[in-house]
């Protein structure tokens, strides 16, 4: 009966676990972000700007399977541009369309750190602070439109993953930067 | 004068060894949050997998309950262990089957 039942959900229940983790890895990953951008002391450093990187980088390969593993699903079935375009699928808008806004946004966003010399510094910080903006329409998704949303685990582990970040966000929101200082390592 | 070169040679090599120490704590680090990555991803599917194979998952016991109410007369079943693992309405009608919804006229 196991055997069967994961056999056949096998793609969806991947799909579930991957934006589980996605959630899990990119609200780590905009708190250690808002950690190396704001004023939280002793955080700072080199090493928090490599777990930034390596947390973001992890998020971004959960959120590409959370939603390529909805190709090989025989219920779903999905198709490519389904996952890509918002408002294609039409199933559950708009959460569909604000998961895959958010999706997109975080991946260019984050992936424009490796083109930040080209971009400008100083642009692509400014460009950069939005991936906190597709974190939060990534929330949004995972509570509107998410499978498990009504569950008292994943409201728990939600909570648990979202609220300190947020509390982080709104601190950096209403305190102003420490200026830039060079640590050695 | 003295020559700096034996100075020089000695803060190059200090400066090779902090690199190297760096470039293993970047390592461990990513090899850190590889692992974290891995068992979480493994967790999850075995949470849901496993909640959804023994029925315990309440997006399915929903999905019955919304068939119920959409058609009015249909009432939820016993709610079949393997039938949804919490689909959608439009799928779960399909996983499921005619036979793990009673019918019962009102």
């Amino acid at each position: 009966m196991l055997a069967t039942s994961v056999g056949t959900h096998f793609f969806w229940i991947t799909s579930r676990a991957a934006g589980v983790v996605a959630l899990l890895l990119a609200s780590a990953s905009v708190a250690a972000g808002v950690a190396i951008s704001g004023r939280f002391g002793r955080l700072r450093g080199p090493d928090l700007r490599v777990t930034h990187e390596a947390l973001s980088l992890a998020a971004l390969a959960a959120l590409v399977l959370h939603a390529f593993a909805l190709l090989g699903d025989s219920f779903f079935h999905a198709t490519i541009p389904d996952l890509l375009i918002p408002f294609v699928m039409n199933y559950k808008e708009p959460y569909m369309a604000i998961g895959i806004i958010g999706g997109w946004g975080m991946l260019l966003l984050g992936l424009s750190y490796y083109a930040r010399e080209r971009i400008g510094i100083n642009r692509w910080k400014a460009l950069h602070r939005l991936t906190a903006v597709a974190w939060i329409l990534g929330v949004i998704h995972t509570l509107g439109e998410g499978t498990d949303a009504g569950q008292p685990w994943f409201l728990a582990l939600t909570v648990a993953a979202v609220a300190p970040v947020a509390l982080l966000l709104a601190a950096r929101i209403l305190t102003t930067p420490a200026p830039a200082t060079r640590e050695i390592p | 004068m003295p020559t700096p070169q034996p100075l020089a040679h000695d803060a190059s090599r200090e400066l090779q060894r902090r690199l190297r120490a760096r470039a293993r704590r970047v390592k461990a680090l990513r090899r850190r949050v590889g692992a974290l990555t891995v068992a979480l991803f493994l967790a999850a599917w075995a949470s849901i997998g496993l909640a959804g194979a023994f029925g315990h998952s309440s997006a399915s016991t929903n999905v019955q309950l919304a068939l119920a109410q959409a058609s009015g007369r249909r009432r939820a079943g016993s709610a079949s262990a393997t039938s949804t693992a919490g689909r959608s309405s439009s799928t779960a009608s399909t996983s499921a089957g005619p036979t793990s919804i009673t019918t019962r006229q009102s």
